[in-house]
């Protein structure tokens, strides 16, 4: 009798100094949530390692901790990109339309004859035009890059596709004195991607070769098992490894001396579009040649 | 939640050899990779101690997330993952066995963490070698893995790439920048050589015999080390235009209030003030700027020497 009565307080004793414990551990974990929950930190659960249910649920609270910082992140993120964005724009605006309203002020001088203000005029309208394709470039940057924007997929022929854009673009070749080596396989090949969008991409790349190759272009169309390659490829020696790999951030131009037409943004759109099709795009350095590799998944019936 | 993570105000450590690090007023933010840039002896790891609690100050006062009472230094510190010096590692422990050692005196619930962080270091597959066999790059990563086994909110990295080789080095690099976008991280990192933190930081502080010399940001520090002629005409319109038909270039940037950043003609500022004057303009400040980064960070070092 004596030795069952002392036996059960052993017991109760256990089971009283578990209780105990176990609340005082439940005290410490409601506390830290709670400096979590009043935004005081950011610190995740902290226990004494003694129970393996309780260590689970401490887990599971971190992992939705966890959870709750990407989120968080992602609009910290997203908040400071377009407030860049939004500098970027105006400080890239800002010079165009600056000198615009110089060449108009000189414009307005009377002591100045005809054909001279002819001519500033025609420089200002230059400008302007040049700030009107960069709004609508950036508009359409925008417009791609918003989430709810999708591309239909269609099967889409690239070789006559690319045929089709290089022959619109025979004439500005002409101008340049280029002569671009194409390499286009005789098979047809199918991918599964959006027929105005690839347009829109072959045809920036093509500007963007044209614009800066120092030499000649390579165009090249290749199958490779699931995927299908398309390479523009041109001398570039003044570029550099950074160049390459920001090139397709908005508004960077490797020629800070910003002349002719381009606006910054027309390898962005390429890669917004690519991105959108689930392609992927790539640019590479190699002895002095740029290559921008475009690849979509393969058509099959 | 406090904006700033770290906040030092006159700062001062006297060393009885007669070192002193002297009046360190310095701020952190969250989300910041702040560069701390010395040379060896400049104070950079005694500044280091004194933020992690490691050591105290003689005078002057440190708040950590927002609190400077030192009863909360504690706390602090479990919301902070240091590396100063050599971290103190079990030789005779695998790296998988090291980080448990970690995770229970931390008291973090579930192992998952564990292969989490050997991942992201990459030392997944170190095994079963023992640290004592470790080479001096993968203790470096197994520090990395200690101070980061507890998602801590600030992370504080003295010379970091002590030991590791160039790749090892752009791991490191493209690690802290992940950890910081995805997670959040504000990060304090201390080098002796301004090139290796340029590309990581977004703020930088210079720190010579004890004393700040100066605090930046990223921006401020792109702007002195680009070098350019500053140019504030009565009419930046005409200016912007003179400078594009008379002097053929376009490489300029006009700025909000109006002044003109010109990246061409940098040898000739003379011409560049005649034509401005030639083509009627009242030329209100006219000057050369900016200097390359390491010139610029000599020049600094250089101008305090005693």
């Amino acid at each position: 009798m004596v030795f069952m009565v002392i036996i059960l307080l052993v017991v109760t004793l256990f089971v009283a100094v578990r209780i105990y414990a176990l609340k005082k551990e439940v005290k410490k974990l409601t506390l830290q949530l709670h400096q979590y929950n009043q935004r005081q930190t950011n610190q995740k659960l902290e226990m004494d390692l003694f129970d393996r249910d309780l260590e689970e649920l401490g887990m599971e609270v971190n992992k939705l901790i966890d959870l709750y910082i990407a989120e968080q992140q992602k609009h910290i993120r997203f908040a400071n990109e377009q407030k860049q964005l939004i500098a970027n724009m105006s400080h890239d605006l800002r010079t165009p339309l600056t000198s615009t309203i110089g060449y108009l002020q000189m414009a307005q001088n009377e002591h100045m004859t005809s054909k001279e203000r002819v001519e500033l005029l025609n420089i200002a309208v230059r400008q302007a035009r040049r700030l009107e394709t960069l709004l609508n470039d950036f508009f359409e940057l925008s417009l791609i890059e918003s989430a709810d924007y999708h591309l239909s997929r269609e099967q889409v022929h690239l070789n006559s596709l690319v045929i089709e854009v290089l022959i619109r673009f025979y004439d500005r070749f002409q101008e340049k004195g280029m002569e671009p080596t194409v390499h286009i396989p005789e098979q047809a090949i199918f991918i599964v991607a959006n027929e105005s969008a690839v347009i829109r991409v072959v045809e920036n790349l093509l500007a963007n070769a044209i614009t800066h190759a120092d030499g000649n272009i390579v165009i090249n169309l290749e199958e490779r098992d699931e995927t299908v390659r398309l390479t523009v490829t041109n001398d570039a020696f003044s570029l550099t490894e950074t160049d390459v790999q920001h090139m397709f951030d908005r508004f960077y131009m490797a020629d800070k001396a910003r002349s002719g037409k381009s606006t910054g943004l027309g390898l962005s759109i390429v890669k917004s579009l690519m991105k959108k099709m689930d392609g992927t795009i790539t640019g590479r350095l190699n002895n002095g040649q740029l290559s921008i590799v475009c690849t979509w998944k393969r058509f099959y019936d | 939640m406090n904006e700033y993570v770290i906040r030092t105000k006159q700062l001062t450590k006297t060393f009885k050899s007669g070192f002193t690090l002297n009046d360190i007023n310095i701020s952190i933010k969250k989300g910041e990779i702040y560069g701390l840039i010395g040379e060896n002896g400049a104070g950079k790891s005694t500044l280091l101690r004194l933020i992690t609690g490691l050591a105290f100050p003689t005078s002057g006062e440190i708040e950590r997330f927002g609190s400077t009472k030192p009863n909360m230094i504690a706390n602090a510190q479990k919301r902070m993952g240091a590396i100063i010096e050599n971290p103190a590692l079990f030789p005779h422990l695998t790296a998988y066995e090291n980080l448990e050692v970690h995770r229970l005196q931390k008291g973090i619930p579930g192992r998952d963490c564990i292969e989490r962080t050997l991942k992201l270091v990459g030392l997944k597959h170190t095994g079963k070698k023992k640290v004592k066999n470790f080479s001096l790059g993968m203790r470096q990563r197994l520090g990395l893995a200690i101070a980061l086994l507890s998602d801590p909110e600030l992370l504080i990295l003295d010379e970091p790439t002590n030991g590791l080789d160039p790749s090892g080095i752009v791991e490191m690099r493209e690690l802290i920048l992940k950890l910081n976008r995805e997670k959040g991280l504000t990060v304090l990192i201390s080098s002796h050589i301004l090139s290796e933190l340029y590309q990581l930081a977004t703020r930088f502080s210079f720190i010579h015999k004890g004393k700040l010399l100066e605090e930046l940001s990223k921006k401020e520090l792109d702007e002195r080390c680009r070098k350019h002629i500053r140019i504030k005409v009565d009419n930046p319109a005409r200016g912007a235009t003179v400078l594009e038909r008379s002097l053929a270039t376009d490489d300029f940037e006009v700025l909000s209030d109006g002044t003109i950043k010109l990246y061409r003609y940098l040898d000739d500022v003379r011409t560049v003030s005649r034509i401005l004057t030639e083509n009627g303009l009242i030329i209100e400040h006219l000057s050369l700027n900016g200097d390359s980064l390491e010139s610029y960070y000599t020049n600094l070092i250089g101008g305090n020497k005693d």
